[in-house]
């Protein structure tokens, strides 16, 4: 069955075919609030979230977008709120800011010691996962943002309270820092020059 | 241009973000400096790659937790706008004038044990006949459907020790009062021209509606602080004409009035 006969009958009211969708989507929405929340937990719930907003959404969906572009959007959207909420508690509970780059903050990353098993993907494709495991989240939820929710610069600097030239710095620097991680698990790119190591140092 | 500044370029220019000043500046540099060259190709396949990135596994039962919620918060849409209902109403006051025509004929004729019984219920208004009426439940309905239901059956009303003095519909006559008479006062009343879409779905199983014959209001209440905040946005939202009231209450308890029926 295709996804539109599938939205179709969900919109009817048919829990079986939103429950394909579900299982058609799962994955995908709930890597994204992985990759945004850094918490396998909490990403479970908001995943479960953007379920549940879509089936309540159902009625207003247009099919103007793939539901799966629709489902994505929504989830997001509730992972902004989340990191939103999250800011400001720790704004009232005064802490070191997790957004100071100076602060030699280290990921907590409880996902990147799981045993858990990545979905059937090329190597490039799980080598890229992992290397996003591995930045520091003021970079990678930028770039996720940036590369699979698909915002500006604009909106990412307003999802996440930042001002565009942070935004801007954060990607790149995200970027080089996925270069590099991925340099060194190797087989990435093409064998790196050694005056590139170099340069790598420096920076 | 230094590589440290060519860097944040080349990202700028993978998103598209560059004017064509910079990115005539940018390929200057390129074109002199090998190094940014190799970065910016790696860059590039990077960017690329993220059409294979490999997805992590949702957790085990993902999906049926989230149709299991889905079906403990199944839409209440209120009884009285249901099709069902009204179809099954008239059906009802049908066999309400049947049983009262059969009743009254066996009036006429020899004396049968039951008989009087059978008038008395016809006697009663046709809501209540309509209740009795209904179908065996829908196993998929909810608990706040069933809950709705027994309000309006006297048999219910009069088995469950919580309803209060309004819970006997027979000493109301045909208005459809299920109001717990003995439910604390909101605080905070919204008032609606009509019901928002998605309002409905908000809607948790413990708020019950009542409805006011005499007006045409539908009742819904409780309601949390939330959830009427989240209804108020719907109907700004749909221009449907919506006003709060404070009122003395019990904090935090809230109210929804659906001003047409």
């Amino acid at each position: 069955m295709t996804d539109q006969e599938l939205v179709r009958r969900a919109k009817a009211g048919d829990q079986d075919a939103f429950e394909q969708l579900v299982l058609d989507n799962q994955n995908r929405v709930y890597s994204l609030a992985l990759r945004l929340s850094g918490d396998r937990e909490e990403a479970a719930d908001l995943a479960q979230e953007a379920f549940l907003k879509a089936w309540r959404s159902l009625p207003s969906f247009q099919g103007e977008s793939s539901f799966a572009t629709w489902v994505y959007r929504l989830t997001t959207n509730l992972c902004i709120d989340y990191l939103r909420r999250q800011r400001r508690r720790q704004e009232t509970a005064p802490s070191v800011s997790l957004d100071d780059e100076e602060s030699g903050w280290a990921e907590p990353a409880d996902w990147e010691q799981d045993p858990h098993r990545k979905l059937e993907a090329s190597e490039r494709g799980r080598a890229l996962a992992r290397g996003l495991e591995q930045l520091p989240e003021h970079q990678r939820r930028p770039l996720i943002l940036r590369e699979l929710s698909g915002m500006s610069y604009q909106e990412i600097a307003q999802a996440l309270d930042l001002d565009l030239g942070t935004v801007k710095s954060r990607i790149a620097r995200a970027r080089l820092s996925l270069r590099k991680i991925l340099l060194e698990d190797g087989n990435f790119f093409d064998p790196p020059s050694s005056n590139l190591t170099k340069k790598e140092n420096r920076r | 241009m230094e590589c440290e500044r060519c860097l944040e370029q080349l990202s700028a220019r993978l998103d598209g973000d560059l004017t064509d000043r910079e990115t005539q500046e940018l390929e200057r540099h390129l074109a002199q400096c090998p190094d940014c060259r190799a970065l910016a190709d790696q860059l590039k396949q990077l960017q690329t790659d993220f059409a294979q990135l490999a997805e992590e596994e949702a957790p085990p039962g993902f999906a049926q937790g989230v149709m299991e919620q889905i079906r403990r918060e199944k839409r209440v849409i209120p009884l009285f706008r249901r099709p069902q209902f009204k179809a099954l109403a008239g059906l009802a006051a049908c066999a309400a004038i049947c049983i009262g025509i059969y009743g009254a004929g066996l009036l006429d004729g020899p004396e049968t044990p039951g008989s009087g019984a059978v008038l008395q219920s016809s006697d009663q208004s046709d809501t209540s006949i309509s209740a009795y009426a209904l179908p065996p439940e829908n196993t998929e309905e909810s608990r706040g459907e069933i809950a709705q239901r027994d309000a309006l059956s006297p048999a219910g009303s009069a088995s469950d020790s919580t309803a209060g003095p309004a819970g006997d519909p027979a000493a109301d006559g045909p208005s459809l009062q299920i109001q717990a008479a003995a439910a604390p006062a909101p605080s905070l009343v919204l008032t609606v021209d009509a019901m928002p879409a998605g309002a409905a779905e908000l809607l948790s199983d413990e708020t019950t509606v009542s409805h006011s014959a005499q007006d045409g209001r539908d009742t819904y209440a409780p309601l949390t602080r939330e959830q009427l905040d989240e209804i108020e946005r719907l109907a700004q939202e749909q221009g449907i004409t919506a006003s709060r009231t404070s009122q003395e209450g019990a904090e935090g308890l809230c109210a929804l009035v659906v001003l047409a029926g």
